[in-house]
């Protein structure tokens, strides 16, 4: 358990000891300290609580882990292990070109303003959906949106194997359709395989070694 | 007497509701998966945010009655 989540813990057993003096006693109410000692107790310690819990709760919210939690995702986190280069997500993750125990939200949010807003409320939607609705078969799954070069763009832009690759700069007008995102980086004849998980029994996987399987994901 | 019976029953009662929902919050520590965060957002949450207003009523209440 990390650092925060063990203060968290910490902060939760107190303010529980705090309260349960006064449920057991409520006339320790009546005295100076003990009104000083109940609004600590009743309103203050548990508005820290439910703030840390609530910070605590969305930073794991963008875990690998947490996403694959749901059963229909675990052909994706399936996919991140593909043995093929050519697989876009499956050599991120392999090449650590995105954090692995990020892997998911660090392609899947949104880089503009209240970008990570709107991932989180999709992730709430596919919550809904998972829970309450009827969720496709995970090759069925679709985007909401057509995949944003703003992603890509976000880390690959003014990076040299991105600005100067022979495919990009081949025309010039291939750049500019890229960075205007008129041109898909995920386009056909580009970077077009992506979490191909109707083919997954046909892939070779890549084991993990045990240095990375000590990463959280 | 009877005004401060009423203010200590109160106070049980939403001390009661906090605690259940520092509880619940707790043990939505323990797993890491999306039925964490539903317990967390739909149950602790939820229970902290009935029960801090209700404590504030108790107070209002409670001068109210003084008065």
């Amino acid at each position: 358990m990390h650092l925060p989540a063990l203060l968290l813990i910490l902060l939760i057993a107190l303010t529980i000891a705090l309260i349960s003096v006064f449920v057991l006693r409520p006339q320790t109410s009546a005295t100076t300290a003990g009104k000083i000692a109940a609004f600590l107790g009743f309103f203050a310690f548990p508005l820290l609580c439910v703030g840390m819990g609530f910070s605590s709760q969305m930073d794991n919210s963008m875990s690998t882990r947490f996403c694959l939690s749901c059963h229909i995702m675990e052909p994706y986190g399936k996919s991140l292990l593909i043995d093929d280069p050519g697989h876009l997500p499956a050599s991120h993750f392999q090449n650590h070109r995105v954090p692995p125990d990020h892997a998911c939200y660090t392609c899947h949010t949104n880089y503009a303003m209240f970008g990570g807003l709107k991932a989180k409320l999709g992730g709430l939607r596919h919550m809904y959906v998972y829970y309450l609705g009827t969720p496709p078969k995970p090759e069925e799954i679709k985007l909401y949106e057509p995949y944003n070069n703003r992603e890509c763009l976000h880390c690959h832009a003014g990076a040299r194997s991105f600005e100067e690759g022979v495919v990009h700069t081949a025309d010039p007008a291939v750049m500019a359709e890229i960075k205007s995102n008129k041109l898909s980086c995920v386009s056909s004849g580009c970077h077009e395989t992506v979490h191909d998980v109707a083919k997954l029994g046909e892939q070779k996987f890549w084991k993990e070694s045990s240095d990375a399987n000590n990463s959280d994901h | 007497m009877q005004t401060t019976r009423i203010t200590e029953g109160r106070l049980k009662f939403v001390g009661l509701i906090l605690i259940c929902a520092l509880i619940v919050e707790a043990l939505s520590f323990l797993g890491h998966g999306a039925i964490a965060f539903l317990i967390f957002s739909a149950a602790a949450a939820v229970l902290i945010c009935v029960g801090i207003p209700a404590y504030l009523l108790t107070l209002v209440h409670k001068d109210h009655a003084a008065h």
